[in-house]
């Protein structure tokens, strides 16, 4: 029992960290979201849901985050499941491959990004020969796009690429020797048995691009109104200083992602059981 | 049959080398770019140099901001090993009931971007009696923070791989410790997922900008901050290399992951 007590001294340090920097921020921040002039209110809310050019971040976060989510779970789930279907000595050389480009992330992608496609990028040149991208514009939301998909299918397909083991290759051939065609084995087992797993990843890679930051940093600058950009250019910003409205914008954000992220903690564990 | 299932597995190894190939290009094309003299308006470059990276490591910049980047990462990893894993431990000795907590933990740290907790802690620690915005301080704490999801889940896991309660339980009855258990018995035994845990932390720190950024400025210059700055006035070819550079050191220290999980399974 002593001994047990004694244990609590240590878990001291780990408390403190955790409350200096998680939670003191996060109460502050929750806090300082009502506070307007000086006096409690709702007031930084209420601009928020009138200034057109917040919602417009608030927008093109949810926008940005959905497509490229899309996207990216469609390519990871298929090269999931190609990797699957792979020798395993094959399969674990690609999986660190995909590991280490999935560590190939902020100002340096960008930049990589800007070598490739920017406006005279080697790729863009290499493209304009044929007549191909003659108006692509890489400091837009379509280069943006491009970039978060990018990012989006290493995430993807080092999440996705273990639920395939679950899929028994003998339900396939059942299902087949039964007179099913591919279709109806995806439709009716395949998808169902990985539901819960895919639905997770979907989430996780929504928050994933919703808290993105320092490579649109690298590629747009503060320029493409997102709502990370607006929390940290009002409260970093020399130009506009607004503590308040940063606040309220981040308890928004962290409210969606934290919504996100405990539906898939709880979704996950039902399926445990 | 056979012959069909063949015909697939080319189909996948067809698949997964296009998604291998775009997720490479730009490395390739910014490496490319890196070992090239003058590359503007044809298909290929036109000459071939290593004039850039000899460049890069003349530049005193550089190698600061990189030792910076390597000393800030380490001091995290220090503090992660002497004070989140002997809490990981204690809580799963100890005190399971705190268990559902510490995951509860791990889900918030996950889900509360940089650039939301960056409000937070600018606005309580940039006035007295904490100023410690713009000391290293400040970014360790919240590095110890951004890390705590992936250091609990791959201790956790090396952790609960062994029978911890027979382990300790036994080591006390040949008359030692518990916390010499710990430290002979139950490190050992996990290292390896300690190792692999620590590099992928460090891959992640490593590549931090925002909060490094925001919290301490252009006072401690990491590698990130560095190509960021060089972005304008520099050439591109300069840049490149610089990138390629960076990616090398997260390439190794990826590598070395799967190099340590390799020998856990044979």
């Amino acid at each position: 029992m002593k001994e047990k007590n004694k244990a609590l001294i240590i878990l001291l340090p780990f408390i403190l960290i955790m409350f200096m920097f998680q939670f003191l921020p996060f109460i502050n921040i929750l806090l300082g979201s009502f506070k307007y002039k000086d006096i409690y209110s709702f007031d930084n809310y209420k601009i928020i849901l009138k200034n057109k050019f917040i919602l417009q971040s608030i927008k093109n976060s949810i926008e940005l985050s959905i497509i490229s989510t899309f996207l990216g779970i469609i390519i990871s789930l298929q090269g999931a499941y190609s990797l699957n279907q792979l020798k395993k000595n094959t399969k674990n050389k690609i999986v660190l491959l995909i590991n280490m480009i999935g560590n190939f992330s902020g100002i340096p992608l960008a930049f990589s990004f800007i070598v490739l496609l920017g406006t005279n990028g080697t790729l863009v040149m290499l493209f304009k020969e044929f007549g191909l991208f003659e108006n692509f514009n890489l400091y837009s939301k379509n280069g943006l796009l491009l970039m978060f998909v990018y990012f989006q299918i290493p995430l993807g397909i080092l999440l996705l690429y273990p639920i395939f083991d679950r899929l028994e290759k003998n339900c396939e051939e059942m299902c087949y020797i039964l007179g099913g065609s591919r279709i109806t084995y995806w439709k009716r087992i395949g998808i169902p048995l990985l539901k819960r797993d895919i639905l997770g990843t979907v989430l996780i890679l929504f928050a994933n691009a919703m808290g993105a930051y320092t490579s649109v940093i690298g590629l747009t600058n503060t320029s493409y109104n997102l709502m990370t950009i607006r929390i940290t250019t009002y409260v970093g910003g020399e130009v506009s200083y607004e503590p308040g409205l940063a606040s309220a914008l981040s308890i928004v954000l962290a409210g969606i992602l934290i919504l996100v992220v405990l539906i898939n903690g709880i979704y996950l564990k039902r399926g445990r059981k | 049959m056979i012959r069909n299932r063949d015909r697939g597995e080319n189909l996948h190894k067809f698949l997964i080398s296009i998604i291998l190939f775009v997720l490479f290009l730009p490395v390739i094309g910014t490496f490319l770019y890196s070992i090239s003299s003058k590359w503007t308006n044809t298909i290929l470059p036109t000459g071939l140099t290593i004039k850039w990276y000899v460049e890069i490591f003349k530049n005193s910049m550089f190698l600061s901001s990189m030792i910076r980047s390597f000393y800030i990462c380490f001091l995290a990893l220090i503090i992660i090993v002497i004070i989140m894993i002997p809490t990981i431990f204690i809580v799963t000795y100890y005190y399971k009931k705190l268990e559902k907590f510490m995951e509860l933990l791990v889900l918030i740290c996950f889900a509360i971007p940089g650039a939301v907790l960056v409000v937070g802690l600018l606005k309580l620690y940039s006035s007295e009696p904490f100023k410690i915005t713009g000391t290293l301080y400040i970014l360790l704490g919240v590095y110890f923070i951004i890390s705590y999801p992936f250091v609990y889940r791959g201790i956790k896991n090396s952790i609960d791989g062994l029978n911890l309660k027979e382990l300790i339980e036994s080591a006390n009855i040949l008359g030692s410790t518990t916390s010499k258990a710990f430290v002979f018995i139950i490190i050992p035994n996990i290292i390896k997922g300690i190792s692999v845990s620590l590099l992928l932390t460090f891959s992640m720190l490593f590549g931090e900008f925002l909060l490094v950024n925001m919290l301490v400025g252009g006072r401690y210059q990491t590698i990130q901050m560095y190509i960021n700055s060089i972005r304008s006035g520099y050439s591109g070819h300069y840049s490149s290399a610089l990138v390629i550079t960076y990616f090398f050191i997260v390439f190794i220290s990826t590598g070395a992951t799967f190099l340590i999980k390799k020998k856990k399974e044979v």
